[in-house]
C-alpha cells in the first residue's frame, strides 16, 4: 500500500508577494472546503458567497453594519495584536472587553458632566476597566510564572460570570427589569456618524489608533524594540532592554484597548450593558490579529475582512436559513490558514507517496 | 433533617455527575501533552461530541450509539488538527484554538441541520438508563450518588482507570512520555514519533468527545449551544494541577466537580444567592493552585515544539 508522507524543509525566507499570493490561496481555500456545508440547504458555494457579499457590502444598510461590527474587532484585534508581538498570548480580550464595559456603564449612569468631558472620561474607564482586568494575569506570569494561556482563557470565564451576577442581582434596568444595567446619560452617548445607521464615533477613534500603531510599527524605536522581544528575547535582554517591563506595558495596553472596544459597545451601540454585549468580539480579536500577523495594515484587513463574513453570514441566516455558526467554522480554519502561512515562509511543505 | 439530607444528596449525585465529563477529558488531554501537543481544541470538540452524541441518540434511540459516533468522528477531527500541529508542524497555541472555534461552530452547525425543533423548545433524549441496585442504591447520600448513576459513568471510570494503566505501567505508555520528552531520542531507539503523536491526539480528542456526549445525553438530556460552558479550559487546568499524572487528574477531576455542583446547589435551593459567584469558584480555585506549582511542575521538554527529523538536535 502506498500512504503519503508529509515532508516539511527549511528554505530561504519566501518574499513578500509570493507569501501574500499564499495567504490568499489558502484562505479561499479554506472558504471553498467551509462552503461545503451549504449545500445540504441547496445552495452552491458561489451563490452563497455572493448572497454574503451582497448582505455585508451591497447596501448602505449592510455596509454600516459591517462597519459597527468592525469597530470593536478592530479595537480587540489592535489590542491582542500588541501582546502577540511581544508573545503574551492573551486570550482573554472577550473577559477584558466587558470589564472596561462595566467601568463606562458606570461612568455613564452614575456621572453628570458636559458632552465632550463625558465621553472623554466614560472612555478611560474603559481602558482602565481593561487593564485591571488583564493585570492578574500579568502579575501571575511575571512573579510565578503561570501560563498567560490559561489565566487569560479562564479570566473570561470569571469576569463574565461576575457581570452576569452583577446585572442580575444588584444592577437592574427599574425600567425594564430585564438584567441590563440602566441607560447612561445622552452626554456619554458616542455621536453617530449621520448617514450611517448605527455607525459611530467609535470607528474613527479605532482607524486613528490603528495609524498611531502604524507609525510605532514601522518608524518608532520603541516599536522596534517590541518587536526584538517579539523574535528572540535573549537577544534584546542581551542588548540591555528591560524586557519585563516592555511586555508588561505591551500586555497592560493589550487589556486596555479590549476594554476600550467593551466601552464603545455601551457607549455607541447599546447605551446599556448586557450580558450578551459581545457575540464573541474577543474572540474575533484573536483571530484578527493572528491572520493580521500582527502587523497593523494586516490587523486593519483582517477586521475588515472577518467583519464580512459575520454580517455576510447573518444575512445569510435570515435569508437562506443556513445556520450562522458556519462562520465560526470558516474562522476557525483561518487560524489554520494563519498558522500554515507563518510556515510557508521559512519551510517548503511537500506530499510524497511512499510504499 | 430531611431537607439537609435532600440537600447533600443532589449535591453528591451533582459531584460526580459534573467530574465524570471533566476526568474524561483531562486524562485525554494528559496523553495529547505528554506526547507534546497542547490540545487547545479540546472545548470546541466536547461541544462537537455533545452534539454529535445527541444527534445519534435521537435518530437511533441508542445513547451507547451515540457515545462511540461522539467519540470515533471527535477523533477524527483531532486526526485533522494534528496534520497540521504534528505532520506540518504549525504553531500549536493557534492552530489547535481555531479548532475549538470550528468545533463549536460545527456542533451547532450538524444540530441544527438533523434536528428540527418545534416551537423553539429543544427535543430530548431518553438516554443512559440509570442503574438500580438492590439496598447499596438506597442508602442515604452515597448510595444514589454512587451506586445510582447512568451506566455511561461506570463505563468512563473503567475508561479512565485504563488509560492511567496504560500510561504509567505499559510500554506503549513509556514511549508517549519519550516522545514528548525527548522526540529524538526515542526516534533513534526505532519509536515511531508521528505515529505516537496521533495516537494520543486521537485518544485526546475522542475523549473530549465522549465527554461532550456525557453532557448531552447523561447529564442533562438534550444540546445546547456552548453547553461545554469553559470545562474543556478547566480540563487543560486539571492536567497540569494533577502534574500530568491520570490519576492525579482523576482526583482533582472529582474536587473540581464538587466545585461545579457547589455553584449547581446554590441555585436550586438559595433562589437570592447570585449564584454566578458560585460558579466562577472552580476557575478561580484553578488559577490560584497553579501559582505554587508553575516553576516547578514537570512539564513535558518537547511540549509545544514540532518535531522534524532533519533539524532535530
Amino acid at each position: 500500500m502506498r500512504l503519503p508522507e508529509i515532508i516539511v524543509e527549511r528554505r530561504e525566507p519566501l518574499p513578500h508577494y509570493k507569501l501574500i499570493i499564499y495567504y490568499i490561496v489558502t484562505i479561499i481555500i479554506g472558504f471553498l472546503l467551509t462552503s461545503l456545508a451549504t449545500i445540504p440547504y441547496g445552495l452552491d458555494p458561489f451563490t452563497a458567497l455572493y448572497l454574503m457579499l451582497k448582505g455585508s457590502l451591497g447596501s448602505k444598510y449592510g455596509f454600516s453594519e459591517t462597519i459597527v461590527r468592525m469597530s470593536p474587532i478592530l479595537l480587540t484585534g489592535l489590542g491582542v495584536a500588541i501582546a502577540f508581538l511581544v508573545r503574551f498570548w492573551n486570550i482573554g480580550a472577550e473577559g477584558q472587553l466587558y470589564v472596561g464595559a462595566l467601568l463606562s456603564a458606570l461612568i455613564g449612569v452614575y456621572i453628570s458632566l458636559p458632552k465632550p468631558l463625558h465621553i472623554l472620561v466614560a472612555s478611560v474607564a474603559g481602558l482602565v476597566g481593561g487593564a485591571l482586568a488583564i493585570y492578574p494575569s500579568i502579575y501571575l506570569k511575571q512573579r510565578y510564572g503561570v501560563d498567560e494561556v490559561v489565566t487569560t482563557l479562564l479570566s473570561n470565564w470569571i469576569y463574565i460570570l461576575w457581570i452576569s451576577a452583577i446585572l442580575h442581582f444588584y444592577w437592574k434596568n427599574p425600567l425594564t427589569h430585564w438584567p441590563e444595567s440602566p441607560y447612561i446619560h445622552d452626554s456619554a452617548e458616542l455621536p453617530r456618524i449621520p448617514g450611517f445607521g448605527r455607525m459611530h464615533l467609535g470607528f474613527i477613534i479605532g482607524i486613528i489608533l490603528i495609524g498611531i500603531y502604524y507609525i510605532m510599527y514601522t518608524r518608532s524605536k520603541y516599536g522596534y524594540e517590541l518587536k526584538m522581544i517579539g523574535l528572540n528575547p535573549k537577544a534584546a535582554y542581551l542588548q540591555g532592554m528591560d524586557v519585563d517591563k516592555r511586555i508588561f506595558i505591551a500586555a497592560l495596553l493589550s487589556g486596555a484597548l479590549a476594554g476600550l472596544a467593551g466601552a464603545y459597545e455601551v457607549m455607541g451601540v447599546s447605551h446599556t450593558i448586557r450580558e450578551d454585549l459581545s457575540p464573541g468580539y474577543g474572540y474575533s480579536g484573536i483571530l484578527v490579529a493572528t491572520l493580521g500577523m500582527s502587523h497593523p495594515i494586516g490587523v486593519f484587513l483582517a477586521a475588515f475582512f472577518v467583519s464580512i463574513i459575520e454580517i455576510g453570514m447573518l444575512s445569510l441566516q435570515r435569508t437562506t436559513g443556513i445556520p450562522y455558526p458556519l462562520a465560526m467554522v470558516f474562522e476557525g480554519s483561518l487560524f489554520a490558514v494563519a498558522a500554515l502561512t507563518q510556515l510557508y515562509s521559512s519551510y517548503r511543505i511537500r506530499i510524497v507517496w511512499r510504499d | 433533617m430531611g431537607f439537609v439530607i435532600g440537600v447533600l444528596t443532589a449535591f453528591a449525585i451533582l459531584m460526580i455527575r459534573d467530574s465524570i465529563s471533566l476526568m474524561l477529558a483531562a486524562v485525554g488531554e494528559a496523553y495529547a501533552e505528554r506526547s507534546g501537543i497542547l490540545n487547545l481544541g479540546i472545548e470546541g470538540m466536547i461541544m462537537l461530541g455533545a452534539s454529535i452524541g445527541f444527534v445519534v441518540t435521537y435518530k437511533t434511540g441508542n445513547p451507547y450509539l451515540g457515545f462511540i459516533s461522539a467519540g470515533l468522528l471527535t477523533g477524527l477531527l483531532g486526526i485533522i488538527m494534528g496534520i497540521f500541529v504534528i505532520s506540518i508542524g504549525t504553531q500549536q497555541h493557534v492552530t489547535t484554538l481555531g479548532f475549538t472555534i470550528i468545533g463549536s461552530g460545527l456542533s451547532v452547525y450538524i444540530y441544527r441541520l438533523s434536528i428540527e425543533s418545534v416551537g423553539g423548545v429543544p427535543p430530548t433524549v431518553e438516554g443512559f438508563p440509570r442503574i438500580y441496585i438492590p439496598y447499596l442504591t438506597d442508602i442515604p447520600v452515597i448510595g444514589p450518588s454512587i451506586f445510582g448513576q447512568p451506566v455511561a459513568a461506570y463505563v468512563v471510570v473503567l475508561i479512565v482507570l485504563f488509560l492511567h494503566w496504560i500510561m504509567e505501567y505499559t510500554k506503549l505508555g513509556l514511549h508517549i512520555k519519550a516522545v514528548g520528552d525527548n522526540p529524538k531520542a526515542a526516534d533513534t531507539l526505532g519509536v515511531n514519533v508521528f505515529m505516537i503523536r496521533y495516537l494520543a491526539i486521537f485518544i485526546a480528542a475522542s475523549t473530549a468527545g465522549m465527554a461532550g456526549a456525557w453532557l448531552s445525553t447523561a447529564h442533562s438530556n438534550m444540546f445546547l449551544p456552548n453547553m461545554s460552558m469553559g470545562r474543556g479550559w478547566i480540563a487543560i487546568a486539571l492536567v497540569s494541577f494533577g502534574m500530568w499524572n491520570p490519576l492525579k487528574i482523576i482526583l482533582g477531576s472529582l474536587l473540581f466537580g464538587g466545585l461545579d455542583a457547589l455553584g449547581s446547589v446554590a441555585q436550586t435551593y438559595g433562589r437570592n444567592i447570585p449564584y454566578q459567584f458560585l460558579q466562577s469558584i472552580p476557575f478561580i480555585v484553578t488559577i490560584l493552585v497553579l501559582i505554587p506549582i508553575a516553576r516547578r511542575a514537570k512539564v513535558p521538554k518537547a511540549l509545544l515544539k514540532p518535531y522534524r527529523r532533519e533539524e532535530a538536535e
